[in-house]
Order: structure tokens, then C-alpha cells, then sequence
């Protein structure tokens, strides 16, 4: 009885402890003309802050998502480091133009309107924004000895996830539009002998809401 | 058919082996690596002067060394990447570029000017120290520029600055060479977009008719 019972809340804390919840907002700067079929987009992540940098990976999650499905509706992402790499080192972390504006300048150059030329680009997407961990609970304590080991205990802690995309388009050379994405989440860490991690994706589900929100906006 | 036989009474002692070793090795604070470099070609229009570079030898032998209680015997091998950062800006800048084996090899109007550049410092900030989730990496040179009589035109800082954030599983030395990496292609960006922002150096490239007469006429 008392298994079955055990049994029961550890299914419920499963089902509804790693539950995370996402605020996507979104704003237009003025009606933006749809990508079209052969253009293409860059997700770049910003890394000029001290106290943090946008994930690489989150900045491929995105890209992944917005260029994946292979439908027609899938848009053409060129990889961002294929970018950065190809535009060096104009795109570098210092070097990076930190308003629309300044793409006005850099076109002025031919050799970076040529390599624009040749990427097709219409849209620069922006991110900014970083995963944290913002509260820690509960402890574990671990022990190995010749006979053998294990853990017990029960942990817990918060995640946030904020990001914001700025959406350049470089058709009008002004901004398109912002859209930020907050996900917050709880994981949990119970150990009995064996440590059994109840993560929450907040990061993950902060990339799906954002890419998916992206899209809508381009198409 | 040959049967092994395990002692199983044994497993339990070998991982405890095991996991004593992972944790010394794991306090091991030395440190010996040797710094790589990936910094793409630059996109630029090249400077149509022909020019000379000089690496004294303390700048290809460059070893960051350390022996603090916090960082026991820390040796950073730098001198061959930053010499390959150089060869590859260098060479999209100007329409020529050649090697040379000492400062004062440019007396003769050889070269429309020479390129020296020295290093100051590097510097490093591990998680621990900061209390952040970055390595971070600072690398300062001075770099020189002579005329073509070997006069001095201009001696100016140039700082590269890389962090690497801390992912799970990686090791410190791989978060290291990540922020050293893109210190080095900072430092290259900036030498690359400022060289000509430097007020003596502007006005050097504005004396020379053949800049003046090419796509970099806004120099002048």
C-alpha cells in the first residue's frame, strides 16, 4: 500500500514538478514586408555584456528551428559562425554593429555588399539574453567506499531563461521588430542511492516559443 | 575456447582506485598548453603599399609562465599562434607583405614601412576567481611602425579581449584555449579596422600618393 502510495506522488512530481511556463512578447515596428522564397536570415547571438553571453547553442537552437522541417515554409539560416567567420572582423564581439544604423555604414564598403549579396540576406536577427539559475534548495550528500556507494537526499532549483530578438531588415535598414521570450522552470534532483534529475527545459523551451514567434513574424 | 575468470570481489576495489585517481588528478593545478589560433582571412580592400614585418624573438617564443600558489607552474605556450595571427591579417591589408629578421631592416627604402609588433601582457581570469561562469583572457601588444627611412611613426596599444563561458563537462583547459582564441581574433579585428584610425598612422597613409589615389582616397 504505503509502495503504491510512494509510487503515485513520485509519478505527480514527475508530471507536474518540471513544469515550465514561457511569456513570449512581441513588437512591430511598422509593417515588414514577408521573406520571400531565396532569402535568407542570420541569427547572431550578442556577447558585448560583462555579466553574461548569449549561449551558442541557443543561438543554433533558434536557427536550427527556424531553418528545420525542410517544408516550404522553412526559412534559409546561414550558421553563425559560418557568418561571423566569412564577415571577419566585422561581426567580431567589439566590432559588432550595435544599431541598424551602422549597417547603413558597412554597405558603403563593396567587399561586405558583395558578401551580402552573395549570402541573400534579408533579415539580422539579434539575441540577447541569457539561462540563470536563480534559486538552489535541498541538498544531497554522496559517499563511496570499497563496497560500494551512493547518494541521498533531495534537491531543487530555479531556472530563468530571458532572451530578446532584435529583428533587423536589411531591405529598409531599420529595425523590424523585437521579440523577447521569458521561460521559468523548476528542476528537481531526488536521490535514493541512485540520483534521479527531474529537469525542467527552460532553455529549450524558451528557443521553440522564440523560433516559432520569429516565424510567424517573418511569414 | 579460452573462459576469463573476473574476481568480482575485486570491482568494488578498482573503482574506488579509479575514483581516487580522477579526484587527485582532478586537484592538479599545473598548467602547460600551447595556445591555438582560428582567425578566418579578413574581408578587406588591401592598402596598396608594400610592406615589412618584423617578430623579435621574445614575440615567436612567447611563453606565459606562472608559479602563484593559485596557478603552480603555469607555462602557455603563445608565441607560434600570435605569429600566425599576424600572418594572417597582415597579408588582406596591405598588397604586400614580407618577412624581415630585424627592426632596422627597412633604412633603404625597401619597404614603404615596417610593422613590429611586441608583446605587453596577457592576462587570465578563471570562474573561481571572478565568480562568474567565464574564462576570460586579455593579450596587450605594442605595435611599431617605421617609415621608409626607419623612422618611428607610431608605437600604439592594441588589446584583445575573449571570454569562454563554462559548459557542463568542460575541462579548464579547453575553456582556456576557447577565451585565448577569441582574444587573438579580437586583437586581430581591431589592428585590422583601427590601423588606419590611428591619428600619426592616418596621416603617414595620407602622405602617400598611391593610397590616395585608390579606393582608401578617403584617407586622405
Amino acid at each position: 500500500m504505503n509502495n503504491r502510495i510512494v509510487t503515485i506522488l513520485f509519478l505527480i512530481l514527475i508530471l507536474t514538478g518540471c513544469k515550465s511556463t514561457t511569456r513570449i512578447d512581441e513588437y512591430r515596428q511598422g509593417p515588414t514586408s514577408n521573406i520571400e522564397i531565396g532569402d535568407s536570415v542570420v541569427v547572431l547571438g550578442r556577447r558585448h555584456s560583462s555579466g553574461h553571453e548569449t549561449e551558442i547553442d541557443f543561438v543554433s537552437c533558434v536557427g536550427n528551428a527556424l531553418g528545420g522541417g525542410g517544408s516550404e515554409k522553412s526559412i534559409i539560416v546561414i550558421p553563425e559562425k559560418d557568418f561571423v567567420d566569412a564577415m571577419y572582423p566585422y561581426f567580431e564581439t567589439s566590432t559588432a554593429p550595435m544599431d541598424v544604423k551602422n549597417l547603413d555604414h558597412l554597405v558603403q564598403n563593396p567587399a561586405i555588399a558583395q558578401k551580402f549579396a552573395e549570402f541573400n540576406l534579408r533579415f539580422f536577427i539579434w539575441i540577447d539574453g541569457s539561462t540563470e539559475t536563480t534559486d538552489k534548495k535541498g541538498s544531497i550528500s554522496c559517499a563511496v567506499g570499497p563496497g560500494g556507494g551512493g547518494c541521498f537526499g533531495f534537491a531543487t532549483w530555479d531556472d530563468e531563461a530571458n532572451y530578446e530578438a532584435s529583428i533587423w531588415d536589411f531591405n529598409t535598414l531599420q529595425l523590424a521588430g523585437k521579440i523577447s521570450a521569458e521561460t521559468q522552470g523548476t528542476s528537481y534532483l531526488p536521490a535514493v542511492i541512485i540520483p534521479v534529475p527531474l529537469l525542467a527545459r527552460v532553455q529549450a523551451g524558451a528557443c521553440k516559443s522564440m523560433a516559432q514567434q520569429i516565424k510567424s513574424f517573418l511569414q | 575456447m579460452k573462459l576469463q575468470i573476473i574476481n568480482l570481489s575485486r570491482v568494488p576495489r578498482l573503482i574506488f582506485i579509479v575514483a581516487f585517481s580522477i579526484m587527485l588528478s582532478a586537484c592538479n593545478q599545473s598548467l602547460t598548453m600551447e595556445a591555438e589560433t582560428d582567425v578566418p582571412v579578413p574581408l578587406m580592400s588591401k592598402l596598396p603599399l608594400n610592406m615589412a614585418v618584423y617578430y623579435n624573438e621574445q614575440f615567436r617564443n612567447y611563453i606565459y609562465e606562472e608559479n602563484s600558489e593559485d596557478r603552480p607552474n603555469w607555462a602557455i605556450k603563445s608565441g607560434a599562434s600570435m605569429v600566425e595571427l599576424f600572418d594572417q591579417v597582415l597579408p588582406s591589408m596591405f598588397q604586400n607583405i614580407d618577412h624581415v629578421d630585424s627592426i632596422n631592416a627597412n633604412t633603404n627604402n625597401s619597404f614603404d614601412g615596417l610593422l613590429a609588433p611586441e608583446i605587453s601582457e596577457m592576462q587570465f581570469a578563471l570562474p573561481n576567481e571572478t565568480k562568474s561562469d567565464l574564462y576570460e583572457v586579455w593579450v596587450k601588444y605594442s605595435v611599431k611602425l617605421m617609415d621608409s627611412k626607419g623612422e618611428l611613426v607610431a608605437d600604439w596599444p592594441l588589446t584583445g579581449y575573449g571570454k569562454s563561458s563554462t559548459e557542463f563537462l568542460k575541462s579548464r583547459d579547453k575553456g582556456l584555449q576557447a577565451a585565448i582564441n577569441s582574444a587573438f581574433r579580437d586583437a586581430g579585428a581591431k589592428f585590422a579596422l583601427n590601423f588606419n584610425r590611428v591619428p600619426p598612422i592616418r596621416q603617414w597613409l595620407a602622405d602617400n600618393p598611391d593610397v590616395c589615389n585608390s579606393v582608401h582616397a578617403d584617407i586622405c
